[in-house]
């Protein structure tokens, strides 16, 4: 953790300037007499002039060195000794010149220069808080000197001083303008006897309003009176001096916290006279530190609540400083016992390298490393995880701690691995059924062509000389095994699809000149009208894509209509695709079927009207899907179909 | 005595006259050489038609090894590929590698679409690949076209007797 060395260290080489400027600004709001005077005899010109500003510079310089090397406190009993021997170094300013009011104001404004510049060098409240008490220390310290001065130089010059009403004045003055609170009360009844300005504010009572029908209890909270009775008031008379957090309240009940100290003051016959007080408001100070826990508990809530696993190492060791509670449940093991340890205390020696390693990258590469996979072992068995780790950087961009995120990946990854394991069997189940559809239609071929041909000897031979049932069973055995044959053939044709061929550049346009050339026959017969023109270029297996197109025509010619038969073919490229439509004006489909139709050896007609196998719609379809594409169609009974399927573009 | 040749005596005068033609089929399914056997009996020319189940079988009445010492040298093969034993492949690589035997014209007559095949026994010259028609009608063609070419309109050459 960094400390007040570190800081003041950055006050100097960083901000001096700044730092120097505000110094002076609040000088001049505090309105300090002794720096009035500076300027009244002329020592300085203005406080804000380049040439003050380089000399408040210098002196800022020397102060924020001594605060650095501990030289402080020595330095400021020098001065003080000096003022009190009467060797002031600066000309025309004599020993009554300075009073202890000048000093703690002066203190009040290097404190509060201090303080303001904290939050740009330091987010970690830990560390913040830890630096504020040691400035706060150094602070009393400080004062406490110029206090015991001030009593000191007071019982020297008691005489003088009570007969110098200009001092007198001039106090009443540094009093009023501080931005401090300052009062007085009577140490027997505890009546005040004077608040200045801002006291009044703080307390609600009026500018003009009597103070001393008040008493010490009437200007603090209730919850404060306990420790008056029993801590603050019996300390300072011990100790001369209680300092610590109190607080004040108004007219109306609004509290100001503030940073008290309560000095007692006895006199000559060491008899208790009256407290005095000087309280800072720390209202702002408390704010912060509130805004900045609020912060903190919100990021804790934020870290705590998220189901991955975030946790925290120190970047020098390697140790556990943060777990979260997804942490502590992935692992079984709980924030006491990770906190402190590293790796090696919970995994085994080869995962604990492996951590070890990826940590070690983050550090010496200063950047994120991402392991998108590795295993760990927990308390519940091995889980898998993807963890990001990530560097936290120092002020001066060291890694000062490293900061890791992991999410289980381990249902993740089995559900993966199950689905390639899966996506490998059904593929290789498929490729085994298209062998299958493939062997077993080729090997029916033999017998069927042995039944085929044996039934039509048969048919030629003895036709008309059995009976009459003989030659009608003859007819029957010859229709099933040309049926069959269909079948077995479309069979084959549909397991050819997915037989893999290189692919090329087809012109669409030429594929379909040789279509209608090799349909010449049923074209005519049919007096169908073929139209198409501008049709694109697709990449893609000619043979399947000719034979698509020839079953789509095939298809618009068997089920055409009476009147004027058309077929419509278009084209074009559409995101990344071609789509194309085969349209005709033909009986149609109902839209019920028209999933169905492009189911293997599925027919909506009956075999007498419209022969065939039930195939050529379901080998389109695979050849589509062939070319990455879909196929459907759009249809109305008695008006038509129209038939789109889509390609895939290669860029 | 007149001399009346009546048509019936022409016919039995050019089967005097003209040997039967020797066609040796090397099948191994008995219902294609039923089949085969049928055609060919209804055929228009005069024909002995042999028949062999495997490919040893064929290079042994090829080659009249055995109980084919007598056998007559065919004037055509018809041969199946796929046969037990030696397949087609074999039996043609050797009759074409055979001195005695590489003249005789061999007809691969199979079920097989394979470009492989056709390609293979095209380069172990092979005279003609026909593929086995699934339909009586085609396959009744089929063996009118190679009775046609091959025993009517190709002039064989002669055997050595």
């Amino acid at each position: 953790m960094k400390n007040l060395k570190e800081y003041t260290k950055y006050l100097r080489e960083n901000r001096l300037r700044d730092f120097s400027v505000y110094y002076i600004d609040e000088v001049k709001r505090l309105e300090i007499p002794l720096v009035n005077l500076i300027i009244k005899k002329g020592i300085i010109k203005s406080l804000t002039d380049e040439s003050s500003i380089t000399m408040t510079m210098e002196s800022m310089g020397r102060f924020l060195v001594s605060l650095e090397d501990g030289t402080m406190i020595e330095n400021t009993r020098k001065s003080l000794k000096l003022w009190e021997e009467g060797k002031i170094p600066m000309p025309g300013i004599g020993k009554n010149d300075i009073l202890p009011s000048d000093l703690i104001l002066i203190y009040a404004a290097q404190k509060k220069a201090v303080f303001h510049f904290l939050p740009d060098f330091s987010n970690d409240s830990r560390e913040s808080i830890s630096i504020i008490q040691a400035i706060e220390e150094f602070f009393t310290n400080a004062e406490n000197e110029a206090v015991q001065m001030l009593f000191k130089i007071q019982k020297e010059t008691e005489l003088q001083l009570s007969e110098s009403d200009s001092i007198k004045q001039r106090l009443l003055a540094i009093a009023e303008a501080s931005s401090d609170f300052i009062g007085f009360a009577d140490a027997k009844d505890q009546h005040i006897m004077y608040i200045n300005q801002l006291g009044r504010k703080m307390t609600g009572i009026g500018k003009d309003e009597d103070v001393t029908k008040y008493k010490i209890a009437d200007v603090h909270p209730e919850w404060t009176n306990k420790m008056f009775r029993n801590e603050i008031i019996p300390v300072a008379i011990k100790n001369g001096l209680w300092e610590g957090e109190c607080a004040f309240i108004d007219r109306k009940g609004r509290e100001t916290p503030v940073s008290m100290i309560l000095m007692a003051h006895k006199n000559a016959e060491g008899e208790l006279e009256y407290f005095s007080t000087i309280s800072r408001d720390i209202r702002e100070q408390k704010f912060a530190e509130q805004e900045l826990k609020s912060v903190n508990s919100f990021l804790d809530s934020v870290l705590e609540n998220i189901p991955n696993m975030v946790f925290v190492k120190d970047a020098y060791d390697l140790r556990f400083v943060r777990f979260n509670k997804a942490g502590e449940k992935l692992l079984g093991h709980s924030k006491k016992e990770l906190l402190g340890k590293n790796d090696y205390d919970f995994f085994p020696k080869e995962q604990a390298d492996f951590f070890t390693e990826k940590d070690n990258a983050v550090l010496n590469q200063n950047d994120i490393v991402d392991v998108p996979e590795e295993p760990i072992e927990t308390k519940n068995g091995q889980r898998w995880l993807h963890t990001k780790k990530i560097p936290i950087l120092s002020p001066a961009g060291r890694p000062r701690y490293l900061l890791g995120i992991s999410e289980d990946i381990t249902d993740i990854r089995r559900a993966k691995l199950d689905l390639e394991q899966k996506t490998k069997e059904l593929e290789r189940s498929n490729s085994e059924l298209e062998q299958f559809a493939y062997v077993a239609s080729h090997d029916l071929q033999e017998p069927l062509r042995t039944i085929s041909s044996y039934v039509q000897l048969l048919a030629s031979r003895y036709k008309d000389k059995l009976d009459k049932d003989a030659n009608e069973f003859i007819e029957f055995a010859i229709d099933g095994s040309k049926r069959m044959r269909l079948l077995i053939n479309s069979l084959l044709e549909y397991s050819r699809v997915n037989r893999i061929k290189p692919f090329e550049w087809i012109e669409i346009t030429d594929v379909l000149k040789e279509i209608q050339v090799d349909m010449k026959e049923q074209i005519k017969e049919a007096g169908v009208n073929i139209k198409h023109n501008g049709l694109p270029k697709i990449y893609g297996d000619t043979v399947l894509i000719g034979q698509l197109f020839q079953n789509l025509i095939g298809n618009a010619i068997k089920f055409r209509s009476d009147n004027n038969p058309e077929i419509k073919i278009s084209g074009k490229r559409k995101n990344g695709e071609y789509i194309f439509s085969v349209e005709d004006n033909g009986i149609g489909i109902n839209k019920e079927y028209s999933e169905k139709i492009f189911i293997i050896f599925q027919r909506l007609n009956s075999r007498e009207k419209y022969p065939g196998t039930g195939i050529g719609l379901s080998i389109c379809k695979k050849i589509v899907e062939r070319h990455g594409g879909k196929i459907w169609v759009e249809s109305e009974p008695g008006k038509g179909s129209k038939f789109y399927f889509t390609i895939k573009a290669t860029t | 005595m007149e001399r009346v040749i009546t048509f019936k005596q022409l016919i039995m005068n050019s089967y005097k006259t003209t040997a039967p033609i020797n066609i040796l089929l090397v099948e191994d399914n008995p219902a294609d050489i039923r089949l085969t056997q049928e055609v060919f009996k209804e055929g228009r020319i005069r024909n002995t038609l042999n028949v062999a189940m495997d490919g040893e079988e064929a290079l042994l009445y090829l080659r009249k090894l055995g109980k084919y010492a007598d056998a007559e040298t065919p004037d055509l093969v018809l041969l199946d590929l796929n046969l037990p034993k030696k397949d087609g492949r074999t039996v043609l690589a050797e009759i074409k590698a055979d001195q005695n035997l590489k003249f005789i014209p061999v007809i691969i007559l199979t079920t097989s679409a394979a470009e492989q095949d056709i390609l293979n026994t095209y380069a172990h010259h092979a005279n003609c690949y026909i593929m086995k028609p699934v339909d009586l009608a085609q396959f009744i063609n089929v063996v009118r076209s190679i009775e046609e070419f091959w025993l009517t309109i190709v002039k064989l050459p002669k055997k050595e007797e």
